[in-house]
């Protein structure tokens, strides 16, 4: 930044705007109908074309940082296939902070829609390694998770009958704010023939379009964006929706400060020749 | 209509008399001994009202299984190029893939599995002999050999220019503005006497961008060991630490300055990711360093580290391979390597011939990629698709 | 003691990087036994090298107390911290609602991430309105794509004329384009890292020459 820049719009000063804009944008009417796109779509329509009964598989890769914007994705792909009565397991490979928040999520989720632990989902541990799981899963799940995250053995729950190894899911969605979804295309799509969705923060959407682009995912739901386009799908709004009119509200200032920027830069260049 | 109706009945009456020829069970090819494969030529003028069933058992006389059941208007070889590849017959020949264990039953040893095979027609229903193979794990997996190749044309390559490199040590690499600066940014913060920060990433030691950084490391400690400035590194994981304190030391005691080095410059923080980048904000906003060096890979907080970074007024250089954090290093810190430059930084700091050498393999193996980009474009537009059979990826 | 430091080291990286590399060509379930096995190593080193970690952390924040340098109350803090939630996770039941250790991580850790994380927004408006400057073609032209991404990805964007479809275009052509391009570079030099690293012709992560 030039230093007459910097000394007419100081750095607290375009954080302030900010600050504004998000209060303003806090106090405006919700919106709840955002159209899905054919990425998101991809995965939406996966899911809705699952016989009843069918078991879905989730990987919830993401840590509290990225909450914000993962967690609406979750709670709306929930939602979903607990409406069309599939069973979802639900597992994690990123940390072990990331199985009790995925815990936390889906059990009050479960309250919502009347969903039982053990019949309607299945929750299994942290594993370390993601692709080495992945791989090992592929063999046999039961060598991999013997038991679930309460220590109930595998053959006793009823949401995990008929399901021996990875390829028995017909669909697994890798909602991942880490480079977890990268092993799930690579171990579980490329080596098994597994049918693969994934969920990611609107930063790393960019990073997945070519596995979209040559068919090795089915869809792509992208930061909050992606998730206020699924919750209009499964017509439940929900935090992304609500929370979609503040990212307007904050682009148009961002796009608004670069315009500004660029006229006082122009008018402090004519200045000076 | 009467005479169409009895030749209908004719063809399908002919068609069910028929097994398909070929019929052949056999281990599934490049797999890990877990399935058998069953396979047979299409029948001639078979349709949707054909239904093939194939049925298992553990013994030639049954008790038999259903294992499946499809139309003849699918299960050919050509859906399934991991086992069969490209060959044009598998669109004439049907297979289906039969698990040959229980769960938990491989640990017993290979089972021979007989396999019969149903064609059903509304009219009649014929089978074949029961044949039977036995499941065997595999050695190699051949739709990768491909893969394979490259590696191995790729390894060659780079061998080849690591010996010419010895014998031609006057290599060319062009200039990389972010590298130059390094000197200059390490001169400046002796000068104004203000310590180095140096981060290595998010990512363990595992990790290609993590090793390149500590090969950097390397180097950076060299200049500061000889101009006595100070460096700190906090670092994400406690293996990246100690191999960083090990670097550390040993460029210390190589240039002559053992007695400056200090084991407590590379230091653990937390391997939390928002933990990490609050203490390493914290650190720059009280120790105010002249220059801060970014290499490795990194996640959300790239930026949270270079606006504060830029907030004290430091010279800021940044390498790594994440492509969704460049355009973050990009805006805020003065110099950028992006991607493979972060791999090339050691090779140039050190200007070693032998690491010269593996660039040039680098451009190479990029120049022989844009070959085959042009090539298998021009293939797909006069639809010669073994162009792109050769370089399938399973 | 030059072999144990010198040879040693870059034998077992050869072995190990040799016998992982056909790994991924071999289907057989010995192949499979060795990369579970190594990783299970790599997760037992990660987690023993954590109590290196936790050494280095303590003896810093000592040094610092005892010293008395600047912002050495940070690091009496973090002690402190640091002994409480070790203190939370040996009381009550670690992972269940309720517990201490449990009430830390919910309401204060997650708490702190996703503060520290949506700073990430003022930064970015921050660093938008330094850095993007119509100086040149090619920065005017940068410009332009974050303004068409920025309005095609929120609802605004949709009542304006061509922003979303230039948004998408941008997103699934330009931007996959530039990034493949980037990974070809990438993965071509990490191979070339990775062999280097294999025979021993980068040796600087061991220590020096």
């Amino acid at each position: 930044m030039s230093v007459e820049l910097k000394k007419l719009i100081p750095r607290w000063a375009v954080f302030f705007v900010v600050a504004v804009a998000l209060v303003w944008s806090l106090l405006i009417p919700r919106k709840s109908d955002f159209p899905g796109t054919s990425v998101v779509k991809g995965v939406y329509d996966r899911i809705d074309a699952l016989p009843a009964g069918s078991p879905v598989l989730i990987s919830s890769d993401f840590d509290p940082g990225s909450e914000a914007e993962m967690e609406p994705m979750l709670r709306a792909v929930l939602a979903h296939c607990w409406r069309k009565k599939l069973r979802v397991v639900v597992m994690t490979l990123c940390s072990p902070n990331s199985m009790p928040l995925a815990r936390r999520i889906v059990t009050e989720a479960a309250a919502t829609h009347g969903a039982v632990e053990g019949t309607d989902y299945a929750l299994m541990n942290f594993k370390a390694g993601a692709s080495a799981a992945i791989l090992a899963l592929g063999q046999s799940w039961a060598q991999v998770y013997p038991v679930d995250l309460n220590g109930t053995k595998i053959s006793e729950i009823p949401a995990m009958k008929g399901i021996t190894k990875l390829t028995d899911f017909p669909y697994a969605l890798c909602i991942a704010s880490v480079n977890t979804a990268d092993s799930w295309v690579l171990a579980g799509n490329a080596r098994y023939g597994l049918n693969v969705g994934i969920g990611c923060t609107a930063v790393s959407a960019t990073d997945y379009y070519p596995y979209l682009n040559s068919k090795q995912i089915t869809g792509l739901i992208g930061g909050l964006a992606g998730a206020a386009q699924y919750e209009s799908l499964v017509k439940e709004p929900g935090d992304a929706s609500a929370k979609m009119p503040t990212q307007s509200v904050i682009h148009v200032t961002i796009v608004l400060l670069i315009v500004i920027g660029n006229i006082l830069h122009f008018v402090a260049k004519w200045r000076k020749s | 209509m009467i005479r169409c109706l009895a030749a209908l009945l004719l063809a399908s009456g002919t068609l069910a008399a028929q097994v398909p020829e070929g019929f052949d069970v056999a281990d599934t090819p490049g797999d890990a001994g877990g399935s058998v494969v069953a396979s047979w030529k299409q029948l001639p003028n078979e349709d949707a009202s054909v239904t093939y069933v194939v049925s298992v058992s553990r013994s030639k006389d049954g008790p038999w299984e259903e294992a499946s059941r499809f139309p003849a208007t699918g299960g050919f070889k050509s859906d399934a190029p991991k086992y069969f590849w490209f060959w044009s017959s598998n669109r004439e020949e049907h297979f289906v893939e039969i698990p040959a264990f229980e769960p938990g039953e491989g640990e017993k040893g290979p089972i021979e599995i007989w396999v019969r095979l149903e064609v059903v027609t509304p009219s009649a229903t014929a089978a074949t002999a029961p044949l039977s193979a036995t499941p065997r794990p595999n050695w190699w997996n051949w739709p990768k050999t491909n893969v394979f190749v490259f590696i191995c044309l790729f390894g060659v390559a780079t061998f080849y220019l690591i010996r010419r490199a010895r014998r031609d040590p006057n290599l060319f690499i062009r200039r990389i503005p972010g590298l130059d600066a390094m000197e200059e940014a390490i001169g400046r913060a002796t000068e104004m006497g203000k310590p180095i920060l140096y981060l290595n990433g998010l990512d363990g030691m595992s990790s290609i961008s993590t090793i390149a950084s500590t090969c950097i490391l390397g180097q950076v400690a060299r200049r500061v060991a000889s101009y006595d400035t100070q460096i700190s590194v906090p670092c994400y994981d406690p293996v990246v630490m100690s191999v960083c304190q090990e670097v550390m030391r040993e460029a210390f005691y190589s240039s002559g300055r053992p007695d400056s080095y200090r084991p407590e410059s590379a230091f653990f923080v937390t391997n939390d990711q928002f933990g990490y980048v609050a203490a390493v904000d914290g650190i720059m906003m009280r120790e105010k360093p002249a220059a801060c060096f970014y290499f490795g890979f990194y996640y959300a907080e790239s930026l949270l580290l270079a606006e504060t970074g830029g907030t004290t007024g430091a010279i800021q250089i940044a390498g790594t391979d994440s492509v969704t954090q460049l355009p973050f290093f990009i805006a805020s810190c003065d110099y950028t390597l992006i991607g493979e430059e972060l791999y090339a930084a050691s090779a140039y700091l050190s200007r070693e011939p032998i690491q010269l050498g593996s660039l040039v393999a680098q451009d190479w193996g990029k120049i022989a990629v844009l070959g085959v980009l042009l090539l298998g474009t021009l293939a797909s537009l006069a639809r010669l698709d073994f162009f792109k059979h050769l370089l399938a990826t399973f | 003691m030059i072999h144990l430091k010198r040879t040693v080291p870059l034998a077992i990286a050869f072995l190990s990087g040799i016998i992982l590399m056909l790994q991924y060509f071999i289907p057989h379930p010995a192949s499979e036994t060795v990369l579970q096995y190594s990783q299970d190593w790599l997760t037992t080193i990660a987690y023993v090298a954590m109590l290196l970690g936790v050494g280095s952390l303590l003896q810093s924040h000592s040094l610092k107390i005892r010293r008395q340098v600047p912002g050495w109350g940070y690091s009496a803090v973090a002690l402190i911290t640091f002994g409480l939630t070790v203190l939370a996770g040996f009381h009550g039941k670690e992972d269940g609602p309720g517990g201490p250790l449990n009430w830390i991580y919910e309401n204060l850790l997650n708490q702190m991430s996703a503060t520290m994380f949506s700073i990430l927004g003022f930064f970015i408006a921050s660093a938008a309105f330094r850095a993007f400057r119509a100086r040149s073609l090619e920065s005017t032209l940068l410009l332009l794509a974050a303004v068409i991404i920025m309005l095609g990805q929120v609802p605004v964007g949709a009542h304006l004329p061509v922003i979303p479809e230039a948004a998408a275009w941008i997103l699934a052509v330009q931007t996959t384009a530039a990034k493949r391009a980037i990974m070809f570079g990438v993965a071509l030099g990490s191979i070339a890292t990775a062999l280097r690293v294999i025979f021993g012709i980068e040796r600087a992560y061991l220590g020096g020459e």
